[in-house]
């Protein structure tokens, strides 16, 4: 598999149930109100969204070893680490 | 949160996806200070929602333009490289230095580029009917990096090879980009889109996509971030990423169907918008007067 049509799929997977997810609590908010629970599901469906990207430049690490390119999986992979950090620095921030 | 709230919200945001997945910016700059001034929505909880606005967008946009061909995704990744590192450091600066100059040169540098796109969008029309993307040759390190590609143009039905060229120039340039960004909390659209365009030798249409599969992955960190502190209000998030991630997709069938001067004459003007911002945000700053629009 070609590292894009890898990152393609994960993306549309992510977006897909994250949108699910944030329109089944929406839709829930607006038609019964409890804010408790819906919130919980928008809050999960907000998290879905924002792991996307992180789970998507995973497969396109595995991708470019199962090539062997591995320059490019080299350059990845630093990416990869550079937003784990930058993700520690702010949240100890 | 009133029911029609949340409804307008996501109706006001379908437009602004649709333009940011045109453009290849993450909107962070139009929906924040939409958030704010229309719907008087906290300044904190309405940053937190941009900056998952900016991912929903960034996702939605990158996956439907992969699909295309038009995302170059080794360029993206590469580039992100430089621009990860320049914005942890321009965030760390900020905390050192007050931003207003950088306001007022950022909006300088904006207004000029935007200006540049719409007088040079009828060359790009020439470079593509000329094949000159090809003819010029690519840099050692985009051939090692396999960097070079080509897309299928909807709109002069026909596919275009590009040779990407300057790499060590746009790596700088791009560090340059992400320090802005880190500085002034922008997704950095604006910048990364002429780097490639007019440094790297890379169609309009390919920098857009792949500027919004670059934005997608830098604005995840800082969403995190926001999430972690507790900022992300879910009601908020909801109704904007419902009606910016529709409006993105509905934008990502459209943009490979206009041509491509009409798309730098709609980007430039973008650009001088988020510009203006810009200088009324450091004029206010600076001189207390307020412009309209300003966001305090």
């Amino acid at each position: 598999m070609k590292p894009e049509e890898a990152a393609q799929r994960l993306l549309t997977a992510g977006l897909a149930a994250s949108i699910l997810l944030f329109v089944v609590g929406l839709t829930g908010y607006l038609a019964v109100g409890c804010a408790d629970l819906l919130g919980k599901i928008l809050l999960i469906a907000t998290m879905v969204l924002i792991a996307t990207p992180f789970l998507m430049l995973t497969a396109v690490i595995v991708t470019h070893i199962a090539r062997r390119e591995f320059c490019n999986a080299i350059i990845t992979m630093f990416v990869f680490l550079l937003m784990l950090l930058s993700l520690v620095l702010g949240l100890k921030h | 949160m009133e029911p029609l709230t949340l409804i307008t919200i996501m109706l006001t945001l379908l437009p602004i996806g649709f333009l940011a997945a045109l453009v290849g910016i993450g909107g962070g700059t139009i929906v924040v200070p939409l958030l704010t001034l229309v719907f008087h929505i906290g300044i904190k909880e309405s940053i937190a929602a941009g900056s998952v606005t900016v991912v929903a967008t960034g996702i939605a946009s990158a996956s439907r333009y992969l699909k295309q061909g038009l995302t170059n995704l080794r360029l993206g990744i590469f580039l992100n490289m430089s621009t990860v590192i320049g914005a942890m450091a321009g965030a760390l600066f900020t905390l050192t230095a007050p931003p207003t100059v950088l306001y007022f040169t950022m909006s300088a540098l904006l207004l000029y580029v935007g200006i540049n796109q719409i007088t040079t969008s009828k060359a790009e029309i020439a470079r593509i009917e000329s094949g000159s993307f090809a003819k010029i040759r690519g840099d050692k390190l985009a051939g090692l990096f396999k960097l070079s590609s080509s897309y299928y143009d909807k709109a002069s039905k026909r596919k275009i090879a590009y040779n990407v060229t300057r790499t060590p120039v746009g790596l700088l340039a791009s560090a340059f980009a992400g320090f802005l960004s880190g500085m002034l909390g922008i997704g950095g659209g604006v910048l990364k889109v002429p780097i490639m365009n007019l440094i790297m030798n890379v169609p309009m249409k390919v920098a857009v996509a792949t500027s919004k599969f670059m934005i997608g992955m830098t604005a995840a960190t800082a969403a995190c971030i926001y999430m972690e502190a507790g900022r992300v209000n879910p009601f908020i998030v909801a109704p904007t990423v419902l009606g910016i991630s529709t409006g993105a997709l509905i934008g990502t069938r459209v943009m490979n169907r206009i041509r491509a001067d009409r798309l730098k004459v709609i980007f430039g003007a973008v650009m001088i918008y988020v510009g203006y911002l810009m200088l009324a945000r450091a004029l206010y700053a600076t001189t207390g007067i307020e412009l309209p629009g300003c966001l305090k």
